[in-house]
């Protein structure tokens, strides 16, 4: 496990504390200090020159410049099914929560899926495995549709300084590396178009118009093991405050009811979050 | 085959030997092949979940669409109940619900649900027989089942925290045990036999030979701690006094009121005018949503400290001081209500309820959950029945000489702008539209009436003696 000097008394602590064991000030959130280790700086920013010098040499530095600037302004999208989202948009109402947790039967934890989660976690996020949210970068205001079909854009301002943007979807990126992460693999979140750069540039071309850029960065897939995107890691919980705007979409199960998706634009209206039905 | 179908997600897995697939509620195609690593993707946070062993995909494709509705209706009850979403929401997700209830499995899922916890304090139920759409016929049915039910379901359920965590083995393993009741609708089944008033013996054999008993680990442990304070009790009371809210239905079925509970609020003005006729309807009317607050802050407040004691006496108890103070000072409490603030009567009354217990628990002396009870006489001075009578009546009379006073110094417009703008508690506009006045002029009487009363409270407080 690295260390890293504590900001403030000078002396080293490992990266998965929260807190300096030396002067008890609060450390970095783990997975932005893990972003930030020389290491992987380093090896990042190798890919990214590499990435442009492509680029320049194919004649498309314009294009990947204006993905660069595009990937800057990207956002966190969670995209859940409606009810989950309702959910959350009640779950400090007493009324909803009592009688949705009477409900009770969870996926159990020690499925196949959850075993290799667990394992892509310890090493993304070692000893904090159960403190990560899990998003996807987007262009637009629609997330992954396979994952639900209500998308929350999520507030830049209260998940910048604990989000880090992550390759692909961690769990089978690091299933196919046999789980040994390269460096250069994530990026803290001020630095995330440096790192869709260094993913992406190889697929643009001279003609490739301005508006294949945002799929480039998150394509949905038939499936979700098909779908392209840059995995957002936002340490600790969140909630309706952390909402900027959602959007219900077309799923491939049946319509929500529309006196559902009112229920939730009123909540959600009451604290200022606009709510867009594309169903 | 195998399948786990879940109505939250709106999702149905099936194994077929190693073949993953899905299927999607609403949707007629072929399964979806799927890799089993998008399972935890697929189903989410969804808690809904059913596992079934071989089974065939028609019988799938059944339970996924049954538990579809089976979610949605539980999300429209929730959104009927919820005061703070506007009336055409409320009105919208009871037409919906109306639609679901028509098969009988989606009433029954809503009652396992719904009886086997009390409803919060928050919980409307009174806006949503008023606010519900006029036909609606099954949705009433439920909300007042529901509402009649209150005092049965916090007994239950009370009685089901009751059990020491020993007795189920771990606090994991309790609320699976919770759970597998709620869906096998034990809740439900001990609720309505409570509340029929079935003699102890009775009640206990309808719990253990209930079918949903035998999954319960340790069950007959847990059936005898569970249902041992109705065995000690057996006198088996009525449950809940018969539901006040018939009348809402009847308001609520009439087109022209479609806002608010116009019936309670035309009896609170003439209750606060003096009528008694319907000061004794408005307390019959606010009694249950009183005492539904009070039973719930109770169940929520307690964890032990109250073995031994009543909690159907002490809910009495505390709904009689409640209603005592909504009248007392000249209906102070009660007038400080307007619908303009945004709560209907019922739940401000209901909020006033679950402060004032609150403010009890809290007190040390008052709090009947301590381990030394409140003294029965301290009980009786303060909450009896002919204390709540008699501050009817000084109520009564106090409006009374209001308005004697009153009528000797206002000119006939006068008292007619007082009685529109302060005893029926019309706006403005409504003053306006009846009276042909300006609304400059309506405001100026307001002002000058509003004085013109403060006055006489302050003669009146200056005054020696009661009234």
């Amino acid at each position: 496990m690295a260390s890293l000097p504590c900001d403030y008394c000078g002396h080293t602590f490992l990266l998965d504390l929260e807190r300096c064991p030396h002067c008890a000030r609060p450390g970095l959130f783990p997975n932005v200090r893990l972003a930030q280790l020389p290491e992987n700086v380093q090896a990042l920013d190798e890919r990214y020159q590499k990435a442009v010098a492509g680029a320049a040499a194919r004649g498309c530095e314009e294009r990947v410049r204006e993905l660069e600037s595009a990937a800057g302004r990207s956002k966190a999208v969670l995209a859940r099914p409606l009810a989950e989202v309702d959910r959350l948009a009640t779950s400090d109402r007493e009324l909803y929560a009592s009688f949705y947790e009477l409900q009770g039967v969870r996926l159990p934890a020690d499925d196949v899926w959850n075993r290799l989660r667990r394992a892509a976690d310890n090493i993304l996020f070692p000893g904090h495995t159960d403190k990560v949210r899990f998003a996807a970068l987007s262009l637009g205001p629609v997330g992954l549709s396979n994952y639900g079909d209500c998308s929350v854009v999520l507030r830049d301002d209260l998940i910048d300084y604990r989000a880090t943007a992550f390759e692909a979807n961690s769990v089978l990126f690091l299933k196919q590396r046999n789980f040994e992460e390269p460096p250069g693999s994530r990026a803290p979140w001020e630095e995330r178009s440096k790192l869709c750069v260094a993913k992406l540039a190889g697929e643009i071309e001279p003609t490739t118009p301005s508006e294949k850029l945002a799929e480039l960065v998150l394509q949905p897939g038939a499936t979700s093991e098909e779908d392209r995107f840059v995995e957002v890691h936002i340490w600790g919980p969140f909630t309706r405050r952390a909402f900027e705007r959602v959007t219900v979409t077309p799923s491939l199960g049946k319509r929500p009811k529309k006196v559902l998706i009112k229920a939730l634009a009123n909540r959600l209206k009451e604290i200022g979050v606009p709510l867009e039905d594309q169903t | 085959m195998r399948a786990v179908v879940s109505g939250q997600a709106g999702i149905a897995l099936l194994w077929d030997g190693n073949r993953l697939s899905s299927l999607h509620a609403g949707v007629d195609g072929p399964p979806v092949p799927r890799r089993p690593r998008e399972i935890p993707l697929l189903l989410g946070a969804a808690n809904d979940l059913e596992f079934l062993d071989r089974i065939e995909r028609p019988q799938v494709a059944q339970k996924l669409a049954r538990a579809s509705d089976e979610a949605d209706a539980l999300h429209l009850a929730l959104i009927l109940l919820d005061a703070t979403l506007p009336y055409d929401i409320r009105r919208e997700a009871s037409l919906e619900l109306e639609e679901l209830l028509d098969g009988p499995e989606i009433q029954e899922h809503l009652e396992k649900t719904f009886y086997a916890r009390p409803l919060p304090a928050e919980a409307d139920l009174a806006g949503a027989l008023v606010h519900r759409a006029g036909p609606t016929e099954r949705v009433g049915v439920f909300l007042r089942s529901l509402d009649s039910l209150q005092m049965a379901i916090a007994e239950i359920a009370w009685a089901w925290r009751e059990i020491p965590d020993e007795v189920f083995g771990s606090p994991g393993e309790r609320a699976e045990a919770q759970t597998a009741a709620m869906r096998g609708g034990l809740f439900r089944d001990l609720v309505r036999a409570r509340a029929e008033a079935r003699e102890g013996e009775a009640f206990w054999r309808n719990g253990l030979l209930h079918p949903s008993v035998q999954i319960l680990k340790n069950q007959r442990a847990v059936l005898q701690a569970w249902l041992s304070p109705f065995r000690e009790d057996r006198r088996a009371e009525p449950a809940w006094p018969e539901s006040p809210f018939v009348w809402a239905q009847e308001v609520a079925e009439a087109p022209e009121e479609e806002t608010g509970s116009p019936r309670i609020r035309v009896d609170r003005r003439q209750a606060l005018a003096g009528d008694r006729a319907a000061a004794e309807r408005l307390v019959q009317a606010l009694k249950p949503v009183i005492q539904r607050s009070v039973a719930h802050s109770l169940l929520l407040w307690h964890r032990g400290a109250a073995a031994g004691r009543s909690i159907r006496q002490e809910v009495e108890d505390l709904t009689q001081e409640i209603l005592l103070q909504l009248f007392a000072d000249d209906g102070k409490v009660l007038r400080r209500w307007h619908p303009a603030k945004g709560l209907s009567l019922e739940r401000f009354v209901g909020l006033v309820a679950q402060r004032q217990t609150s403010a009890v628990l809290r007190a040390d002396k008052r709090s009947p959950w301590k381990e030394i009870p409140t003294l029965p006489e301290e009980l009786d001075q303060a909450i009896s029945p002919e204390a709540a009578a008699s501050s009817r009546e000084q109520l009564e009379l106090l409006l009374a000489r209001l308005k004697k006073d009153l009528e000797k110094d206002l000119s006939p417009l006068g008292w007619h702008l007082f009685d529109l703008l302060f005893l029926r508690e019309l706006s403005i506009e409504e003053v306006v539209e009846q009276t042909g006045l300006s609304s400059d002029a309506v405001y100026r009487w307001r002002s000058r009436l509003s004085h013109r009363v403060q006055r006489w409270r302050a003669e009146m407080s200056a005054r020696p003696g009661k009234l």
